[in-house]
């Protein structure tokens, strides 16, 4: 309760700011009726305070600022123009919401009854939208009522043998495409019988704008347990509750009625999925701060190697427990990418505007999740590249028909996981990066030579684009060309351990692809000895390990190389690289000599190591101010017996 | 008898990963295709009991192959194979007549659970 009354507080000192800045909202709007900025302002925080209320389970609360966000939303797309009477709806809105507050302040009860005011705005939606009624409830689980119309359409679909059910659909949380599942469900419940309506309708499934539950009123001849056996047997359907709704049955017939299906919906609300609540993320930090110490400590009490039967089995029901506890954390910190995906389209479609380019930003894989504190940094590099690719990349319309192509240029944003990594992938089919422009540009800032040109290949020209002042754009704009930003982008990414590539051809176009690890507390490394100490070499930077002879290193150009399935890997000593004091070279008199193949972007290079250990979860300390700088350490672990691991910073070694 | 599955995709990688999934699960892989057209012909010569058929794929996609082989089978179960991602297209084959679907990287839990229930409905 003590955590519960924490998040009350918080709710009511938010609310209290969101309800000032409606307050001052609208009275501006009145002034400046067709004021988007305005608009927008009142619209977010109505947003923001549904989903407040809709966290705390305050259903009342939920669904009248719900009704309120939909009157903005028309407002907004201009199917409704702000009025004296649509201000006063406003006013009238705001003064319910501090009432209701106000209540659960006091009781922690929703008292006041706002039916009258909801209808009241219902209708105001009705009005201007008649044509749909399928829009109208969206979303708001509350008031699921039928209108005289779907009673009509109850009773002339109804037979005796008929009954009406209310039907709550759960979907697993697990489950992928749910937008596509949902669709499937609304299919199966059209072969059961006759849909009458869903909440939410089609429309908003389809664009996986729901949660995991579908409600359903059908009219069926079926009875429940069959309806239920056969909704069951969609792969990810968790839960079906189905309810009669006889009197819905009398009603229909008893037209002039009208009553809302309001009364079964608290039967079945004892069904509903647990609450949510929100947490500061600095607590999840030191929740998964703590599961790290104790996977520490985990694999100390491993390296004891007694041997008693209790022991092992202790060992091994606490494995278990870590690694689900690990689990748990991680998932809870994982968000949908979706969220910062969200701002893109605006920002694109202002830009384009702004610039006269006709411009269609596709997203792929929103749902993607990705640890919450690397999603936090990644929105300002990926604007960056959204931004280079509307300003520099997509050419104007009559330029692309020049060239043949649409006159609407494509960005394409996706995202996906691979492995351990998600891959962001900012894709556009405009002009393309001008390569032999960019390297003179670096060469007229005395960052290469004429003859270093020469000798790089298209990727390596590229990767000038990374370096901090250097931009292809001869006039600099508001927007970009100002040689800030794409070093920007690759100095975000890189501090998340990610990297970032670049590909593009002239008039095909630009692709940035953005890969990052899951997550950057716990990883899986390997661990290697070099000179006696134990470093760790995170697994996802591994291609492979080998054990080589000294006949296999050749030399090109002073390099030693080995050969690797027809592609000559440089390799580079261990003990050198970390300028361990030792003698170098000592490898070379080994029978057999262990190596690291390790990945960076598109090189490879071999790692020789003293012993390959084993692989094993490391959890990933920071060094610290002091030592940050320290070349080809990233950070360091703590392994079994107490000691402490350096992790190898593969990037600057390969 | 195993049920019989024909597998459909472009990639001879998926297609192992799927046969391998489908030969634990105790189906017999009758035979495989590699675009929508080929697909549409393996049907028509082997009427397995189930496709498993990958969306995105040269000469003819996958949606339009199941629309092809219901023609010829009203009653045929296809199972769709998508990425993630490409919702609308697996709403529309859900539409023209695919039973279910199942998302890539495939979990042989849930291509095995799709593919039960597909054939015992």
């Amino acid at each position: 309760m003590d955590t519960n009354s924490q998040y009350l507080q918080m709710f009511f000192d938010e609310s209290a700011e969101y309800l000032q800045i409606l307050n001052e909202n609208v009275l501006m709007l009145e002034d400046n009726p067709d004021d988007e900025e305005i608009i927008n302002a009142v619209f977010r925080a109505a947003h923001s305070l549904k989903g407040m209320a809709a966290t705390m389970n305050f259903s009342k609360l939920t669904n009248l600022t719900h009704k309120i966000e939909n009157i903005l939303d028309k407002v907004r797309n201009k199917e409704l123009h702000i009025t004296e009477d649509i201000i006063d709806l406003l006013f009238a809105g705001i003064d319910y919401i501090k009432t209701l507050v106000d209540d659960l302040k006091k009781s922690g009860e929703e008292v006041t009854d706002i039916s009258g005011y909801v209808e009241k705005l219902t209708r105001y939606l009705d009005g201007s939208y008649q044509s749909d009624d399928n829009n109208k409830d969206r979303g708001s689980q509350n008031s699921f009522k039928l209108t005289e119309k779907e009673k009509k359409q109850i009773s002339l679909k109804l037979q005796e043998t008929d009954s009406v059910y209310q039907i709550k659909v759960v979907l697993k949380e697990d489950c992928l495409l749910k937008n596509v599942r949902g669709y499937m469900v609304l299919k199966k419940a059209q072969e059961l019988g006759f849909l009458v309506k869903s909440n939410p309708p089609k429309d908003t499934i389809e664009d996986e704008d729901f949660g995991f539950e579908i409600y359903l009123i059908l009219v069926s001849s079926l009875n429940k347990e069959k309806i239920r056996e056969e909704l069951l047997n969609i792969v990810d359907v968790e839960e079906v509750e189905c309810l009669n709704l006889d009197f819905v049955k009398k009603e229909a017939k008893d037209e002039d009625n009208e009553k809302t299906v309001n009364r079964s919906k608290k039967n079945l609300s004892n069904f509903e999925v647990s609450p949510t609540v929100r947490v500061d993320i600095k607590k999840l930090d030191n929740l998964m701060n703590m599961v790290g110490e104790l996977l520490i400590n985990k694999t100390r009490l491993e390296g004891l190697k007694i041997s008693s039967e209790i022991y092992q089995d202790i060992i091994q029901q606490l494995d278990r427990v870590t690694m689900e506890l690990h689990h748990i954390v991680m998932q809870i910190r994982m968000v949908p990418i979706g969220g910062i995906f969200n701002r893109f389209p605006r920002i694109v479609r202002d830009l384009a505007k702004e610039l006269g380019k006709e411009v269609d930003l596709r997203i792929e894989g929103a749902e993607t999740e990705l640890d919450r504190s690397i999603i936090d940094e990644l929105a300002d590099p990926l604007i960056h590249i959204l931004r280079n690719a509307v300003d520099h990349g997509i050419e104007l319309p009559g330029e692309r028909e020049k060239k043949g192509k649409n006159r609407t240029g494509t960005i394409l944003l996706k995202a996906y996981q691979k492995g351990s990594e998600i891959i962001i992938e900012v894709e556009d089919d405009g002009t393309g990066i001008n390569v032999d422009q960019l390297a003179a540009k670096a060469v007229e800032m005395g960052l290469t030579t004429h003859e270093e040109i020469e000798s790089m290949d298209e990727r390596e020209k590229l990767f000038f684009i990374f370096h901090p002042g250097l931009s292809t754009s001869d006039e600099v704009t508001d927007i970009s060309g100002r040689g800030v930003g794409m070093d920007v982008v690759k100095r975000i990414v890189e501090s998340l351990d990610g990297q970032v590539f670049i590909e593009s051809e002239k008039d095909v176009g630009t692709r940035f692809t953005i890969s990052l690890p899951l997550t950057l507390a716990i990883t899986q490394a390997l661990m290697v000895k070099v000179n006696q100490e134990i470093f760790a070499i995170p697994l996802g930077a591994i291609s492979e390990t080998l054990m080589i002879n000294p006949d296999d290193i050749r030399q090109v150009r002073g390099q030693d190389v080995i050969v690797l399935r027809d592609s000559t890997i440089p390799i580079v000593e261990g003990a050198r690289q970390l300028n361990l004091e030792v003698e170098y070279g000592n490898f070379k008199k080994k029978a057999e000599i262990p190596v690291v193949i390790i990945n960076s972007g598109e090189r490879q290079v071999g790692l020789i190591v003293d012993e390959l250990l084993n692989q094993q979860e490391i959890v990933i300390k920071s060094l610290g101010n002091y030592l940050v700088n320290i070349k080809n350490i990233s950070g360091a672990t703590i392994v079994g017996d107490g000691d402490v691991a350096l992790i190898l910073d593969v990037r600057n070694i390969a | 008898m195993a049920k019989t599955v024909l597998i459909v995709d472009d990639a001879a990688f998926m297609r192992m990963m799927i046969k391998n999934i489908l030969l634990d699960g105790g189906y017999e892989v009758i035979g495989e295709a590699e675009n929508g057209k080929q697909a549409v012909d393996a049907y028509k010569e082997l009427q397995p009991d189930l496709v498993t058929m990958d969306i995105t794929m040269p000469e003819m996609d996958g949606i339009e192959a199941v629309k092809k082989i219901l023609a010829i089978n009203k009653d045929a179960k296809i199972i769709m194979c998508s990425a993630m991602g490409q919702q609308a297209m697996v709403i529309e084959a859900i539409q023209a007549g695919a039973v279910d679907f199942v998302v890539k990287p495939f979990k042989p839990d849930r291509v095995l659970e799709a593919v039960d229930k597909a054939l015992n409905s």
